[in-house]
């Protein structure tokens, strides 16, 4: 506890650690803020879902789905663009992100999907109940009346997605926001970098004091971990209350769950720091550039710096989007965010614990392994 | 007296480069220890060594009749370590760092209070004990330092070269304290490359050269071990060659060096050698000024075995 105490109140008072952990984030959220303050402030209502209807052998009473699809309106804005295609063309643009989705009407009809989402669900929904009640669309067609009734299902569907959606936010602008956050926490490297060269003797004078002395490596590393991560936890809190609260980014009404994600991104920031400073055993400056440039790295790939690349990389080679740390943290609050979806997120947050398990993992093996070494190096002798 | 620390046959090599080479020490409770040696002599690697900081090739060392070991917390808890270098944290102050360290090997809070409270006063902190680090001077810094490591009041205190570039008041604190330190029980190695300090402080002296232990035992047993018993200095202005080859003719001189007006004379042993030399430049009629007579130093021990000035090589 007393070692816990003393790294906690060194750790509030190194200045350098301070600025780049917390006020650094604050900053940059402030300029994103700024820069994309027109953006924001835009009402991000309904947006016009493109999906492209295939029709094959079996499928009946095609012509009156297409026309409904048309039909169907939030006030003046069309639900869905249309294109009529074969499945080929069809699938290639869904791939290439030009589709929403993709509904084939045969003897069944399937509704494809790139990835789940606010789009997919409308989709879904309204190809359900266009199914569930297809003759009473069929006769409102041909009675003329199809207006009226699509007019009707259109609001229901608008009050179902906004139930669906209840808490989920969809300014698009909250990825950077997004990437930012993964920034801070994997800024958290610099604590766990900090806490593994004070047991480096090479590295630091104080830990040939502290090695000398009776001190037990797995409850110090344990108490170290345990301190840097209240710092970074700390740092996570103060940059959601200053984006939500003074910044006014909207993170959805998923607090409960963001702050249960923040404690492990934050494990998984100081985790890869002491993952660093037990694998690279050089000087100072060579660990701190490498913690900075993958740190950078993962950021950009997480959209820090280019809003879509994500989505890029999703769609390229969507292995990358799984492993990268930062995406994962981006992901999650995405998840969260924008598309109000708790298995996604649970998903994310099950890649960082599996990141944080084999990190640790990782470290206390090569310093117990370095460590026996010695021992055996010595009693041999 | 017990053996407190037994290095046996100890080699550490660095590449190529033999660092410790088959050192052989053996160091007894209540002594204050010397390892006296140029830079790079392996002092701190020996000091490294005893304190498992780094792994060593072969040998053995034994610490309170225990074999030495990174993982030996028993041992490693009766052991102070006072390291050349300053470690304290920049970000806790004085107080606070002491406390930590204490903690290290004290885990009740009241006990380590007072060890606390009593190594401050001990190294005279009592006006710091509220400053951080970098606004204590060099000589506060290194008492500091020194409180770091003695507070849990060790049976063995380690002192690597404390005094290094530190202003005399601090330095004779410094070596006050370890001498009250040693009076109080504890039994202290110190490595210096400072031979008035070693032969100040320290009841057995190892000198050591290249990982070489070169000679060992007491300040008088290390003198007694080489040629040179006496050394004379006389300022003479004028010295004819006939006298100085008659200086040299004297019993129990070993070497006349004439430079500038100053006859260096080195004699081995003997008693009366000052009054002999003075007496001959009498007789021969040649005036003198300023005598002066020393006792070996351990610098000329270091000379005489190794062949090199202890001096030089600190430089």
């Amino acid at each position: 506890m007393v070692h816990y105490v003393y790294r906690l109140k060194r750790l509030l008072r190194m200045r350098q650690l301070f600025f780049w952990s917390i006020l650094f984030p604050l900053l940059l959220g402030t300029v994103f803020k700024v820069a994309f303050s027109d953006a924001t402030s835009k009402d991000w209502g309904f947006v016009t879902i493109p999906v492209a209807v295939v029709t094959e052998e079996g499928a009946t009473s095609e012509e009156a789905f297409v026309t409904f699809l048309r039909e169907m309106k939030d006030g003046d804005t069309p639900f869905f663009t249309v294109t009529e295609s074969d499945r080929e063309t069809a699938e290639t643009m869904l791939n290439d992100g030009e589709l929403s989705a993709v509904i084939v009407m045969g003897e069944e009809t399937k509704v494809l999907l790139k990835e789940n989402g606010l789009n997919s669900t409308i989709v879904k929904t309204v190809v359900d109940g266009y199914l569930q009640s297809k003759d009473m669309f069929i006769e409102a067609a041909m009675k003329g009346k199809l207006s009226e009734v699509t007019e009707a299902f259109s609001e229901e569907v608008t009050t179902l997605s906004a139930k669906e959606f209840e808490g989920a936010t969809t300014d698009p602008f909250v990825q950077y926001f997004q990437a930012l956050i993964a920034m801070a926490s994997l800024y958290g490297a610099m604590y766990g970098l900090m806490n593994t060269n004070e047991l480096n003797q090479k590295l630091a004078y104080v830990s040939a004091r502290r090695l000398a002395a009776p001190m037990r490596i797995v409850p110090t590393v344990v108490c170290d971990v345990a301190a840097a991560f209240t710092i970074q936890y700390l740092q996570f809190l103060i940059n959601i209350v200053y984006f939500v609260l003074i910044l006014k980014v909207d993170f959805g009404n998923v607090n409960g769950w963001l702050f249960l994600g923040g404690v492990f991104y934050s494990l998984l920031g100081v985790i890869n720091g002491y993952f660093i400073g037990t694998v690279v055993q050089k000087s100072d400056s060579l660990q701190n550039s490498i913690m900075m440039g993958t740190t950078m790295f993962s950021c950009f790939l997480a959209g820090l710096m280019v809003g879509n690349i994500r989505m890029a990389i999703e769609l390229t080679v969507p292995v990358v989007n799984r492993i990268n740390q930062a995406t994962l943290i981006a992901d999650s609050l995405q998840a969260l965010c924008i598309m109000g979806d708790l298995e996604k997120f649970a998903s994310c947050i099950f890649g960082i614990v599996i990141w944080c398990v084999c990190l640790m993992v990782g470290s206390m093996l090569v310093v117990m392994l370095r460590q026996k070494r010695a021992g055996r190096s010595v009693a041999k002798a | 007296m017990n053996t407190v620390v037994k290095i046996e046959n100890l080699v550490k090599r660095y590449k190529e480069l033999v660092a410790v080479d088959h050192m052989n020490l053996s160091i007894k409770k209540g002594e204050i220890f010397g390892l006296l040696g140029p830079n790079g002599s392996g002092k701190s690697t020996i000091i490294n060594c005893l304190l498992s900081l780094t792994e060593y090739d072969k040998g053995e060392i034994t610490v309170f009749g225990e074999k030495m070991r990174a993982d030996n917390y028993s041992v490693k808890g009766r052991i102070g370590v006072v390291l050349q270098n300053v470690a304290v944290f920049d970000e806790l102050t004085v107080y606070e760092n002491i406390d930590y360290f204490c903690s290290l090997y004290i885990k009740d809070k009241e006990q380590r209070k007072t060890l606390v409270q009593e190594a401050i006063a001990f190294v005279g902190l009592e006006d710091f004990t509220k400053f951080y680090p970098k606004k204590l001077s060099g000589g506060l810094l290194r008492r500091l330092n020194i409180a770091c490591g003695i507070a849990h009041k060790p049976e063995l205190i380690i002192f690597d070269e404390p005094t290094v570039a530190i202003d005399p008041q601090s330095r004779n604190k410094i070596l006050e304290g370890i001498m009250e330190l040693n009076r109080q029980g504890a039994t202290i190695i110190y490595t210096s490359h400072y031979m008035e300090e070693v032969e100040q402080l320290c009841s057995r002296i190892a000198i050591i050269d290249k990982g070489q232990l070169v000679a060992t035992g007491t300040k008088d047993e290390l003198k007694s071990m080489i040629q040179t018993g006496e050394t004379i200095r006389v300022e003479v202005p004028e010295l004819t060659s006939e006298a100085l080859f008659g200086l040299q003719k004297l019993s129990h001189v070993i070497s006349v060096e004439y430079n500038d007006g100053l006859a260096i004379i080195k004699c081995s042993g003997g008693r009366h050698n000052v009054l002999h030399v003075l007496e001959y430049l009498s007789n021969t009629g040649t005036s003198f000024g300023r005598v002066f007579a020393e006792q070996p130093t351990l610098n000329d021990v270091f000379l005489e075995v190794t062949g090199k000035e202890l001096r030089d090589e600190v430089q």
